[in-house]
């Protein structure tokens, strides 16, 4: 019980940030090896690494805060997952928004609108994960 | 003390990523600055010149407003349709209407009122609203003209609009349809012609409303598109609708019972039947040819945003009908050679990853459309070649061309008779031209322009036989229309036509270049017609031949040619010696003995079978796969100047014609390394400004009906004070009108005038001055190879002769003019099925009597200076990346010189841009911030450090960049430039915005990140 009382709702937010975040990661790499993706814009390792290291930062975070309580310097961690997010999902767009006007035009077929329909759905759940990283970052993982 | 800590970290975090967003957005907005000002209607850089008393704008516009720039387009446009329409029958003279029958129309079908205007992408139409200038459909023409039709009829299918309806989701923007759509690559045709009982069930009155109506007139539409198809048969038509139609293109049950209730109609009502049909795709109307109670059949294709007004003065007799069909119209058209080999035929090993996915063998040889029919006919005739064999019979009986052909190429009625004299030809191979002289005589009782086709029938010999040379019997050797000619008055015709296209390629002779492949010209008896349509003329042939056909002789003039000539046209107009280039693109060249092409030595033996489900091989694969990345060390690279300092601009160029200009070299010894590889991997949408010699950015156009990607304000200079004689103030009405007006070139081609399609030219120039877009990839030269290529539309014809002639004339007119005309697109764009990727095979000799035929003049004669190439491979190798195509037959043989962009490819491997670069491409579609890493994002051996290594390739990036910037030099891209204009970077209310934006973030983040820091001090405190 002691335990229990001692996590705050950042807790609960902070893992749903990393499940959000790494969905997202993941989506990105499933829609890098889809057919038009993997030949158009292949996959950009800086978003990966953004997300994963963005992941795994919250994942320390909520490991040593839930040992070592709410120390300060841990504040950083949600900031620089914001910071790491963002930059992810605006690279994640860029390299979309040309496929979105040549499938929605001129490649326009069933299996390229499958792989765009993928894109879209993982950036929108890397928009997710970067509210997520903002939300949770007012709340605390462990109370004090 | 803990909450204010918490809420500063997530004010921190969320000013932080607000930030991080402002600053990522940067690159990306840069990336597609081009399309984000598109958009906005912003501009984010400006040329600036100092005032000067000299004339900066080399090109003058025809007209002082915008007005009478509208004026003259629609005025072109109703005379494209009125000599653009086919009239195919008219039966006890049905058409012209009186002036009282113009009262009582009855239209039926949905397409009289929701016609058919352009192409559901590609050539779409663009409505104009509140301009001086504004579009029209049908109903609306005819009331502009006068008619009055029957009203209950319209509120019958006004009433049942939302059964037209054609969705499509375009992402959340529903693009809604109510004419007649083109399937999609991977879709059928779908009927949406209300049945005879729906329309009952609407008004059971509607038969009698007919009474007081009596000219009914049915419109039976076909769409077209880009990125869509039709296929053959009742593969290509939706089953479940039970329609008893046979093929995408033939009629349905609904559409059958329509035509067949305004003929029982017309029996109690005395009145007439007249079909329209409004397609650009060749549809298979047998039944209603040999329908005896349809009066008329005429042929209005898709007439864009005022061809209905033509096409109104073509029913009222204002204007007298001079069209002639660009294509064969054939009872089946699935029964076509061509058709044997057009559809889904994917690899058995197909590899996505490298865009390997299908194939299409062209096993028709030459024998596409009416070079087919006729011959196959003319074979018949003679008795040789197993003509009469069953293979491609309609009726599963010995061929007969009645049961084939409907209605022919060229043909085309008249409400006048004309009499055709051949009165002279004249061969003269040194000068390479044939000269004929045609007398027409207006022998009816209204005046009338006539069309004058010259067509020649070369001798088919043993030599050929043994070689594989095909011979059409017939071919179209260039044509004429006459002025208008009052009735009883004569005009002769002078037609110059080039001798070449009377010359066969033959890959196996030997050339001037001591390899193989050569023009060459047989000897043997040479004849020379005329005729309204390749049907007349060969029977003209025929009978010259002494054959019982009902041709006429005596308009036959021959030319006799003692001795094998391989020589006149070996090598080009500017000297190069031809050889082939092309081989590669013969399938047995990879997989030997797979493909049988079709002869006329033996119709039966090579018909073609269908070739799927093959197996590229391991070399097919390597081929096709290979990105040509390997950028190797050669030559001296030090020896190629970048980065000079010779005080030039292009502006110093301004009109130079003679690329080996010294100063061209000197100007591109400024340009850096960097620059060329930036501008050659990444373009978009328009070429970019370079700096280092201040060329402009030229905004680039679609397509064939006219500019329809931007308004006419959208880049139109406003400032007044500039000198610029094409200004349009902010105020101006017209500054939203959109061109994309102009009938499909399926019209255009119909109206076989090159006085029409030289206006055309003439209006797109004009508009270019005005809307200051220099770049139009207006003129499809691919051919109609079947009819079923939903995007015949943006095609001329099947005949490459006409296709060359009226792109020609647009080409060379939109030169004076300054703007850029492409041709489009290099080559053999013959399908839009897995477009993509997919390996065109055929023979040489198709390849360059046909679509390439249909290209060359454009380069030749035209001076064309700029070109697009294609999506699809030529054999298995890209367009972008095939030399023998792009560097030795269009800038050695043809000598082209100008810009040259690819087609909208996205994925950066396969555009091959090694390869490309090195053939002459100098424009490719991705899009990147103006930087190196944004090219090495795409292709990181696009680099500085691997190009510095290969002079070959050092010297093949000047030469594209001086072919781009000698096409933009002669263009009107350079008018309002001199030598002192300069590049200024305006600022955009969006780059302002995120610029205000970072510092408001950045600050906030401080801020934030520093009452973080003072909470946590004081509570340490």
């Amino acid at each position: 019980m002691t335990e229990k009382k001692k996590m705050g709702a950042g807790l609960v937010l902070s893992v749903i940030t990393v499940l959000v975040t790494v969905a997202g990661l993941v989506l990105y790499m499933m829609n890098c090896k889809t057919n038009y993706f993997v030949k158009t814009t292949g996959t950009d390792n800086t978003i990966v690494a953004c997300l994963a290291v963005a992941a795994i930062l919250e994942i320390v975070m909520i490991i040593v805060s839930v040992k070592m309580g709410a120390k300060p310097v841990l504040d950083i961690i949600p900031v620089a997952c914001g910071v790491l997010t963002a930059y992810a999902l605006i690279a994640f767009v860029g390299s979309r928004i040309a496929a979105i006007g040549s499938i929605m035009t001129f490649e326009n077929n069933a299996q390229n609108m499958a792989d765009l329909k993928g894109a879209i759905i993982g950036m929108i759940v890397c928009a997710v994960a970067l509210i997520f990283t903002i939300i949770s970052s007012f709340f605390k993982v462990v109370k004090d | 003390m803990s909450r204010k800590r918490n809420i500063w970290r997530g004010l921190t975090t969320l000013t932080a990523s607000l930030l991080t967003v402002s600053v990522a957005a940067g690159p990306v907005v840069d990336s597609y600055r081009t399309d984000i000002d598109k958009f906005l209607g912003t501009k984010s850089s400006a040329m600036v010149t100092d005032s000067t008393d000299e004339d900066l704008y080399t090109y003058k516009s025809d007209y002082s407003s915008t007005t009478e720039l509208l004026d003259s387009i629609e005025d072109l446009g109703e005379r494209m349709s009125e000599e653009g329409t086919v009239l195919l029958k008219n039966e006890n003279n049905a058409l012209p209407l009186t002036k009282d029958e113009t009262q009582k129309l009855s239209l039926l079908g949905f397409s009289s009122y929701y016609p058919v205007q352009g192409g559901d992408m590609g050539s779409s139409l663009n409505e104009n609203e509140g301009t001086d200038a504004d579009t029209v459909d049908f109903v609306e023409a005819l009331d502009a003209k006068g008619f009055k039709i029957n009203e209950d009829l319209q509120k019958l299918y006004k009433s049942l609009e939302s059964e037209f309806k054609t969705e499509v989701n375009m992402w959340g923007n529903i693009m809604e349809y109510y004419h007649i759509t083109a399937p999609a690559t991977d879709g059928v045709f779908a009927s949406k012609e209300p049945s005879q009982e729906k329309m009952d069930s609407v008004d059971s009155q509607w038969k009698e409303s007919m009474d007081d109506y009596n000219v009914m007139l049915v419109t039976i539409g076909r769409s077209s598109t880009e990125n869509g198809t039709y296929l053959p048969g009742v593969d290509g038509v939706d089953a479940s609708q039970n329609l008893n139609q046979t093929d995408p293109l033939g009629l349905s049950d609904d559409e059958r019972d329509l035509i067949n209730a305004a003929v029982e109609a017309k029996e109690n009502n005395g009145g007439k039947v007249i079909v329209m049909l409004n397609n650009a795709n060749a549809m298979e109307i047998d039944e209603i040819k040999n329908n005896d109670g349809v009066d008329a059949i005429m042929e209005v294709g898709l007439p864009g945003g005022y061809g209905f007004y033509g096409v109104a003065d073509i029913l009222s007799g204002e204007a007298n009908p001079s069209g002639h069909l660009t294509d064969t119209y054939a009872v089946t058209n699935a029964n076509s050679p061509a058709a044997q080999n057009f559809g889904n035929y994917e690899w058995t090993n197909a590899d996505p990853a490298v865009n390997i996915n299908a194939e299409e063998v062209e096993a028709e040889g030459i024998y596409t459309g009416y070079k087919y029919y006729e011959t196959r006919y003319a074979d018949t005739v003679l008795g040789q070649g197993n003509a009469d064999a069953t293979v491609g019979s309609s009726t599963g009986k010995a061929w007969d061309y009645d049961d084939e052909v409907s209605y022919p190429f060229g043909y085309g009625l008249s409400y006048t008779t004309f009499e055709q004299t051949l009165k002279s030809v004249d061969v003269d191979l040194s000068d390479r031209t044939v000269t004929a002289e045609v007398e027409v005589k207006n022998t009816g009782d209204v005046a009338g322009k006539d069309v004058v086709q010259l067509y020649t029938s070369v001798p088919y010999t043993d030599y050929d036989v043994e070689n594989k040379v095909e011979k059409s019997a017939v071919q179209l050797l260039d044509y004429e229309k006459t002025d208008m000619i009052e009735p009883g008055e004569s005009q002769t015709v002078t037609i110059t036509a080039d001798a070449q296209d009377m010359a066969s390629w033959d890959s196996t002779c030997s050339n001037e270049a001591g390899t193989t492949g050569n023009w060459i010209l047989d000897n043997g008896t040479y004849y020379f017609t005329v005729g309204n349509g390749a049907h007349e003329a060969v029977n003209n042939v025929l009978a010259a031949q002494d054959q019982d056909v009902e041709g006429n002789k005596d308009n036959v003039q021959t030319w006799e040619l003692g001795d094998f000539d391989s020589s006149s046209f070996a090598v080009t107009l500017n000297g190069t010696p031809v050889e082939n280039q092309l081989q590669d693109a013969d399938l047995n060249n990879w997989m030997e003995d797979t493909v049988t092409y079709l002869s006329r030595n033996d119709w039966e033996g090579t018909w073609p079978e269908t070739y799927k489900d093959l197996t590229a091989t391991d070399e097919m694969i390597s081929t096709m796969a290979d990105d040509y990345s390997d950028i190797e060390a050669n030559g001296d690279p030090s020896s190629v100047t970048f980065g000079a300092d010779n005080g030039m601009t292009l502006a110093n160029m301004k009109g130079v014609e003679d690329i080996t200009d010294e100063r061209w070299s000197t100007l591109m010894d400024q340009l850096t390394l960097e620059e060329c590889l930036i501008r050659t991997g990444l373009g978009g949408t328009s070429t970019k400004v370079i700096e280092s010699i201040t060329s402009p950015e030229a905004i680039q156009n679609d397509g064939p009906n006219g500019f329809n990607s931007y308004p006419l304000g959208q880049y139109a200079n406003s400032n007044a004070s500039t000198g610029d004689p094409c200004v349009i103030a902010e105020d101006d009405p017209n500054r939203d009108y959109k061109m994309g007006v102009m009938a499909v070139e399926t019209v255009i081609g119909q109206t076989f005038s090159k006085q029409l399609a030289e206006e055309w030219g003439k209006a797109v120039g004009n508009y270019s001055l005005w809307a200051n877009t220099a770049i139009w990839w207006g003129v499809g030269t691919n051919l109609h190879r079947t009819p079923y290529n939903a995007r015949n539309h943006e095609y001329f014809s099947e005949d490459a002769v006409l296709t060359a002639g009226q792109g020609a004339a647009i080409i060379k007119a939109g030169h004076e003019y300054g703007v850029l005309i492409a041709p489009k697109h290099l080559a053999f764009n013959d399908t839009e099925i897995n477009r993509t990727g997919i390996a065109e095979f055929m023979t040489e000799q198709a390849a360059r009597e046909n679509e390439l035929r249909g290209t060359q003049s454009c380069i030749e004669d035209a001076n064309a200076l700029a070109v697009m190439t294609t999506y699809n491979r030529v054999g298995c190798v890209t367009s972008n990346a095939h030399t023998g195509l792009l560097l030795n037959i269009l800038h050695k043989e043809w000598g082209f010189k100008g810009l040259m962009s690819e087609d909208f490819i996205q994925d950066p491997a396969y555009t091959k841009i090694h390869m490309a670069v090195h053939n002459g491409v100098t424009m490719t579609c991705n899009t990147g911030d103006n930087t190196m890493a944004a090219v090495e994002a795409v292709w990181p051996y696009w680099s500085v450090e691997n190009a510095s290594q290969s002079e070959e390739l050092l010297t093949d990036l000047k030469q594209a960049m001086l072919y781009q910037n000698y096409a933009l030099a002669n263009s009107n891209a350079m008018d309002g430039m001199s030598t002192s204009t300069h590049i200024e970077k305006l600022n955009t209310w969006y780059d302002n915005l995120i610029t205000g934006l970072r510092i408001g973030f950045g600050v906030l983040t401080v801020l934030c990140a520093a009452m973080y820091l003072l909470g946590l001090k004081k509570k340490e405190q």
